[in-house]
């Protein structure tokens, strides 16, 4: 690691990324408060992505997958991880030229590595939501999602979107040329010659996060949470609120992900449940794109 | 003569719709210059070429303008309705005194002279270019900035060019896609080329790092990895080449790099390291000259100076030591839990809501195994079989067939070989599956064999028994695999199972099923006997000699019998014998044809009429080579021999015997001779049927 100190830390790579994409046309917006599965959840996209105004947004996601929890043990798995969000409507021309110039923006020089767009068609069951697209590979390694939405709660996406996730742990790993996810440094405080890594910060919470996802988490409570925030939906919907409604979809999510995660959910079930959080989004959209117009 | 020249430059098509939508490109604009007269000779140089990024067509020898020409158009009778004749006039814009007259038919009708003026050639193809690229049929396709253009992947830029000149499209606009003379080199360069002709076009795209030949690329790949491989002592594997071809699609400019394994992994199952690089990363394994896999393998990269090739040779085996980190951690666990022990865990993985679970699965496949190898004389150990069979699907429930499907069979194997079960059982674990494409292996030892069809006749029986038969587009459960599996693993093995009888109520009785009141055993073997043909016909190339061979409606399930019944046919008609035998029954049907339209053929020959020589001594001959065609089972070339006996005696009854006699009697009887031949050729194959 010679030139260590010249490093790009995590949080440049977001700083990086936040005045790329600042610079060109989009408004950093922040996370949504939720626990969310996929950066993708936020109802800027979920939401923002149906219906004719034009929408350009960026934003770091913390996001959770209860079941990738490995203890802190697995060098490349994490129950709590960073996306850095894209989303651009109608979708650009030569948008993946623009996309190129985002990664050299946090030091990865198209002409000096190998980029490839892996064919990856995108589907999210519980959200009706699918796209066309691709990965993206630097040099083998997955780094970014970058994908053209066709249809989000079951509703044909007029103009089309098209969002870019970069995986922000990958990146730095790669950036950073560590070979495990808990080794990124996250900063690099130059002035008192101090670095903070990526487990300083959040080794213990995956620890803690792992034992409390896979062996404690209640599931009573958890059948029970999800529940309630089904039937909170259903009345907010009632009401004309898709905005909240939308928000217990992501609960009831979380919960859903919880409960496979303690290995509670059989192959039937799954399926029903997945029905279900569908459903509801796709109501939470129909109204959502009624109010709109 | 004027050049034609076009490019859709999109963003990374995959490489499964590159041929296919390229293929249609060409095809739909050639159409346009044929339908418009557009090329004066059929000398016509086309070119079209595909690299991730671009479809091209290219072509020469087309004419500027089209010629004029007069055309008539038919037009109401004269004394239709005025109102009739008014609309014809306008329709063609000329006035009623310029009509012509013409008789059809006894019938007066008007005629109006029309001069088609020849249009620009250019003219002709822009009209038609919108069209042209909008209906190529994706199989999957996707909209982006526009609404309501459809393409396989976004398009960037058309550039369309005629006699040297680039030509604007108007309607890219309201597409908004660009519509620059220009095109753009590899990625990496990032240079707009500007060009007259294709030639040049071809020159600069070279020059900046596209080879626009998808087998120039293959190639470029192929000598890489030879130099490599002399240097290093390895090979590559023929059965590779569709790696290389894939990794040719995925790039302008492919450049062959080399990583190396890890000491470390190299001892892991071959196989778990082979599907790892080639499934996650499209690596192509190397292999030492004893065909062991060797440390070495290729990544292919789109356009990679020397000096950065390092660190991403660096990177690449970074990743896929990842991705053996995680195979190495699921194998060490898979090996704690005993195969045996695995049987509950089993009973969870469900095959098909109707057909149970996997463990009911491989109860009936113990029955159907047990069976088959009784009714195949099979010389096996009882034990063997049926504690293959126990352990045959067990490995559905290890973390590594889990992560890598493909592997599903081989882990069990190599699993089954650490806990010291015998190396037979080993190896028909291993096998079960095969073969699994058409070009993929048979299994050859009795417990493989009986493994392998036992699994293939369970499924294929089952869906069709809950009426999940395939479709002409849909085949979910791949059951035409399967089907194919079963008839090459009979063909090349030498079994003789007449299948319909083994598919019988106690097998049926197996499934437990309440309902299959839509199960017509009949079904399930007209779709073997298509597959069957399928077979037949990928094997020969001769569609012609299998329509030949199926002309009846129904045959035996006994497929090897079938089989070599087919190819002593094959092997006969291309030898001299057999061309006679075609040449002689065509002419026998020609005369049976055009008399049988006069009068009725009978199918009763009387042998008093026998006057001839030759007549009596065909029908003589008849007799026997109809009883050889019926009774042998067997040998099916000596029923052919017999066959081409008849050859003498026919064409002397050619020669010799005039069939068109006055007396009638007489010349219908010669006719129901010719009939017979006929009818008699026709229990082996309708020789009518071959072309030469």
């Amino acid at each position: 690691m010679a030139s260590r100190k010249n490093v790009l830390s995590f949080q440049d790579i977001i700083f990086n990324l936040q005045n790329f994409w600042s610079n060109n046309n989009c408004t950093i917006i922040q996370p949504i408060d939720l626990q969310v599965g996929a950066g993708t959840f936020h109802p800027a996209i979920v939401l923002g992505a149906l219906g004719k105004n034009s929408r350009n947004i960026a934003y770091v996601q913390p996001t959770r997958r209860p079941t990738d929890g490995r203890y802190g043990k697995n060098p490349n798995r994490l129950q709590h991880y960073y996306q850095f969000q894209v989303l651009l409507k109608p979708s650009p021309k030569n948008i993946q030229n623009v996309f190129l110039r985002s990664l050299k923006s946090i030091g990865i020089d198209p002409k000096k590595n190998n980029i490839q767009f892996k064919e990856d068609d995108w589907e999210s069951p519980t959200l009706g939501a699918s796209g066309l697209g691709w990965e993206v590979r630097c040099n083998g390694m997955e780094i970014c999602q970058y994908t053209y939405f066709q249809q989000i709660g079951g509703i044909k996406c007029n103009p089309v979107s098209v969002e870019i996730t970069y995986g922000l742990e990958r990146l730095a790993m790669f950036i950073q040329k560590v070979n495990s996810v808990f080794d990124i440094i996250w900063n690099l405080n130059k002035k008192e010659k101090k670095t903070i890594k990526y487990k300083d910060i959040y080794l213990e919470s995956e620890k803690q996060f792992s034992k409390y996802n896979f062996e404690l988490a209640n599931t009573e409570y958890l059948f029970k949470y999800f529940e309630y925030v089904e039937n909170e939906c259903k009345e907010l919907l009632n009401k004309n609120l898709p905005i909240p409604a939308y928000e217990n979809c992501i609960k009831a999510s979380h919960y859903f992900n919880m409960l496979d995660a303690r290995g509670v959910i059989g192959v039937a079930q799954r399926q029903s449940y997945i029905l279900k959080i569908r459903s509801l989004v796709k109501s939470c959209c129909e109204i959502y794109i009624k109010q709109e117009l | 003569m004027s050049e034609l020249f076009i490019e859709l430059l999109s963003e990374e098509i995959p490489y499964w719709l590159q041929k296919n939508s390229v293929e249609q490109f060409k095809n739909k604009i050639i159409d346009v210059i044929i339908e418009n007269n557009l090329s004066l000779s059929k000398k016509v140089n086309i070119n079209s070429n595909f690299t991730p990024l671009r479809l091209i067509f290219s072509c020469s020898n087309l004419i500027k303008e089209q010629k004029s020409s007069i055309k008539e158009i038919k037009g109401p009778p004269v004394n239709a309705p005025e109102n009739a004749i008014m609309g014809f006039l306008k329709k063609v814009g000329i006035s009623k005194e310029k009509l012509e007259k013409k008789k059809i038919n006894d019938k007066d009708y008007y005629f109006a002279k029309h001069q088609v003026i020849g249009k620009k050639s250019e003219e002709v193809i822009k009209n038609n270019l919108e069209s042209i690229i909008t209906t190529i049929n994706w199989q999957k396709s996707m909209r982006w900035t526009h609404d309501s253009f459809k393409w396989g992947r976004p398009i960037n830029n058309i550039l369309f060019y005629f006699d040297n000149k680039f030509i604007p499209l108007d309607f890219l606009k309201t597409y908004s896609i660009n519509n620059n003379s220009f095109t753009v080199s590899h990625k990496k360069i990032e240079k707009e080329l500007k060009f007259k002709n294709f030639d040049q076009y071809k020159k600069k795209l070279t020059n900046s790092k596209v080879i626009i030949e998808q087998i120039g690329r293959e190639e470029k790949i192929k000598k890489e990895i030879n130099n490599f491989c002399k240097v290093k002592k390895i090979i590559l594997k023929d059965e590779y080449n569709s790696l290389i071809s894939l990794n040719a699609g995925l790039t302008e400019y492919p450049d062959a790099l080399f990583g190396k394994v890890q000491k470390d992994y190299m001892s892991l199952p071959q196989e778990i390291l082979e599907v790892v690089m080639i499934n996650d990363q499209n690596f192509i394994p190397l292999f030492e000259k004893n065909n062991n896999l060797s440390p070495y393998f290729v990544i292919v990269g789109d356009f990679i100076e020397k000096k950065f090739q390092k660190d991403i040779v660096k990177d690449n085996e970074k990743v896929l030591e990842a991705r053996f980190a995680d195979a190495a951690f699921y194998w060490e666990n898979d090996l704690k839990i005993k195969l045996e022990s695995r049987k509950q865990l089993l009973s969870d993985i469900q095959f098909h809501k109707k057909l149970g679970t996997f463990d009911d699965k491989t109860k009936r496949m113990e029955f159907f195994a047990l069976n088959l190898a009784t009714q195949l004389n099979f010389q096996f150990n009882t034990n063997h079989l049926i504690q293959a069979v126990k352990l045959s699907k067990l490995d559905l429930t290890t973390g590594l067939v889990r992560e890598f499907p493909e592997l599903q069979g081989i882990i069990g194997g190599y699993i089954a070989e650490k806990e010291k079960k015998d190396k037979i059982i080993c190896l028909s674990l291993k096998e079960q599956y095969l073969p699994k494409g058409p070009s993929d292996l048979c299994p050859e030892s009795n417990l493989s064999i009986l493994l392998s069809l036992s699994d293939k006749i369970d499924t294929l029986l089952g869906f069709f028994l809950i009426d999940e038969m395939p479709t002409s587009s849909k085949d979910p459960y791949a059951l035409r695999r399967s089907a194919l599996g079963i008839l090459r693993i009979i063909i090349e093995n030498n079994l003789k199972i007449e299948l319909e009888k083994f598919f019988n109520n106690e097998i049926i009785n197996k499934y437990n099923l309440q309902n299959t009141k839509n199960f017509e055993i009949k079904n399930l073997i007209i779709f073997l006997i298509d597959r069957f043909r399928f077979f037949l016909k990928s094997i020969t190339k001769r569609q012609d000699v299998v329509n030949a061979f199926f002309v009846k409606k129904s045959f035996s399930s006994d497929f090897l019998t079938l089989y070599k019944k087919f190819i002593a046919l094959n092997e006969f008609i291309n030898k001299g014998e057999g061309k006679k035998i075609i040449e002689l029954n065509k002419r026998a049907l020609n005369i049976v044809i055009i008399e049988g339209k006069k009068m009725s053929i009978n199918d009763f020959i009387n042998k008093d009429l026998l006057q001839e020589e030759h007549e009596k001594i065909l029908v003589d001959t008849l007799d026997k080579v109809k009883n050889k065609i019926k009774n042998e089972q067997e040998d099916f070339k000596s029923v052919l021999n017999t066959i081409s006996c008849l050859y003498i005696p026919l064409n002397n009854f050619f020669d010799n015997v005039m069939v068109n006699v006055n007396d009638v009697k007489i010349k219908s009887n010669r006719l129901s001779i010719l009939k017979k031949v006929l009818d008699t050729l026709k229990i082996y194959a309708d020789f009518s049927k071959i072309q030469k």
